[in-house]
């Protein structure tokens, strides 16, 4: 059969008969166990777990009763979120193999209510954080448009999968990009929501205070669709926020005329190291949507490179906070570039991050009225298309410049989707970011520039050679 | 008082002081020599003027 490429023409498809959940589910599984040994996306597949729920959507369809757009649909979760049916590894042999054990995280739970076939748990970069280890028993993450290449990180294998099709949809967690990076290396859609959006319960943290666990699909549309299902207030996480879910695929209304859209004009455009055909994806995406009707308006975002500092200080503080006994009993235990990240940690010092903190408030400030002038801001994703892995080190994130970390900071939506591909034949990307509690206009703005565009359906030339 | 300021001492003191005290001369050298870059990303954020007066973005509530 021929696999659907999204989750809104796989709804469709259950629904008209074209195939069942079963079918489709087990197509997916398929593909998956058949690529996974060169991609390296999944540790663990469920697979009586995604069949059993595919047979109750069937059952489901066939008596009238409708659960939603992801009945049914294959799914897989980054595996430092807990699921009752499988082990949770953070993608390494710190953890203690009884964290998480037989219970669900909050996000699971109401994935499955919504009918989700989960598959299985997804390769990461170890706890969310550094690189890949080759040394460690874990499958090492390879991008499906060159296997040379970074996968980004940390949700490495959520981004894999999506891209190469081995799911329709999964779940990323990003605390300074690890949803929105592998959106970009791998070529598909990926939204970090408002902080406090969607519960953490069931996630192994890395910095308590900028973590989210966040959908990742080929487009806006799915996205919005698996938000919707995720999305809501959740007393076991003490960051949930009470505040009412909109109903993000109505706001999906294909029209961005009138939209005010913001481009920095510092910074995210400036710096040296933004490769320049990323740099001209994105102008070009925004020219689109100008076309479309949207209001361009330049805005000044001053202390950019200080709130990519600030972040990781709060990510590296919080994380070593959690991480410290095991830092100092088990330091080999850990991925080699796991531990040189997170021991960073301690070298800070308490007042450094409350100053991180201070700044945080400031900035927050800041971002608050320059969005007073605009509805959403367009920045790129990454500033360059995905590097050979062999040139990559930990020392990168220290002295790159970051697009995304700053968004977490300020705890906003930003959605990455990508702009088209480069000469070279790899992805790029853009993010749109919007207002806090936003996520509405954010998506609207971004599956509109996909019903203009079709980079979002681009398909890595090995996973399409893969028959099912 | 004189105090020693070269990287070297200064992480050793701090992974000590963190009870990481098992890590080879490898493994030290990669933390020195970050240091100076995570110490002045640190440093830049006590100079800007506008948050001399700012609350941190930490929440607690007693209730």
């Amino acid at each position: 059969m021929d696999l659907p490429l999204t989750i809104k023409d796989a709804a469709a498809g259950l629904r008209s008969g074209e195939y069942s959940s079963a079918e489709l589910t087990a197509g997916f599984i398929r593909k998956a166990k058949e690529l996974n040994p060169t991609l390296g996306a999944f540790i663990t597949f469920i697979e009586d777990g995604a069949m059993s729920a595919a047979a109750a959507a069937d059952a489901n369809l066939a008596g009238g009763v409708d659960t939603g757009p992801l009945m049914g649909i294959p799914m897989a979760v980054k595996d430092i979120i807990a699921t009752a049916d499988a082990p949770t590894t953070a993608n390494g042999l710190v953890l203690d193999p009884a964290w998480g054990a037989g219970y669900d995280a909050t996000v699971v739970s109401k994935l499955r209510a919504a009918g989700a076939a989960i598959t299985g748990k997804l390769v990461l970069n170890e706890f969310a954080i550094g690189q890949p280890d080759a040394s460690k028993p874990f499958p090492m993450p390879q991008n499906p448009w060159d296997l040379e290449r970074s996968a980004s990180g940390s949700s490495s294998g959520t981004g894999i999968a999506v891209a190469a099709g081995l799911v329709l949809g999964g779940l990323g967690t990003d605390t300074g990009g690890s949803t929105r990076g592998p959106s970009s290396f791998n070529g598909h859609s990926g939204i970090k929501q408002t902080f406090g959006r969607v519960s953490k319960f069931g996630c192994v943290p890395l910095g308590y205070s900028l973590d989210g666990i966040n959908p990742m699909a080929r487009s806006a549309y799915d996205c919005a669709v698996i938000l919707q299902a995720i999305a809501g207030y959740d007393p076991q996480d003490p960051c949930s926020v009470d505040v009412p879910v909109p109903d993000y695929v109505a706001a999906l209304n294909g029209s961005v005329a009138g939209v005010r859209i913001g481009i920095p004009t510092t910074y995210f455009f400036d710096v040296p190291e933004l490769d320049a055909e990323v740099k001209a994806g994105v102008l070009k995406s925004v020219e689109i949507l100008k076309a479309a009707g949207a209001v361009i308006v330049n805005v000044m975002i001053p202390y950019a490179a200080e709130a990519k500092d600030a972040n990781t200080i709060i990510m590296v503080s919080e994380a070593a906070a959690y991480h410290r006994p095991d830092l100092g009993s088990m330091f080999d235990t850990y991925g080699k570039f796991t531990s040189q990240v997170l021991a960073r940690g301690v070298l800070f010092s308490g007042a450094d991050y409350v100053q991180a903190q201070r700044f945080r408030s400031y900035f927050k400030k800041v971002i608050a009225d320059v969005m007073s002038q605009v509805d959403v801001l367009i920045v790129p994703t990454s500033t360059t298309t995905a590097p050979k892995r062999a040139e990559m080190n930990p020392g990168m994130m220290l002295t790159q410049p970051s697009f995304t970390g700053i968004w977490n900071l300020t705890g906003m939506p930003a959605l990455a989707l990508p702009t088209g591909m480069s000469e070279a034949g790899l992805p790029m990307s853009m993010q749109i970011v919007g207002k806090p509690w936003d996520e509405a206009m954010v998506l609207r703005v971004g599956d509109a520039f996909q019903q203009l565009t079709s980079h979002h359906l681009n398909v890595p030339p090995i996973a399409a050679a893969v028959a099912v | 008082m004189a105090y020693a300021t070269d990287a070297e001492t200064s992480v050793k003191a701090l992974l000590t002081a963190a009870q990481m005290t098992t890590l080879t001369d490898e493994q030290v050298d990669i933390f020195v020599k970050a240091y100076p870059t995570l110490r002045a990303a640190a440093d830049r954020l006590y100079t800007i003027p506008e948050i001399r007066y700012e609350q941190p973005a930490v929440i607690y509530s007693a209730s």
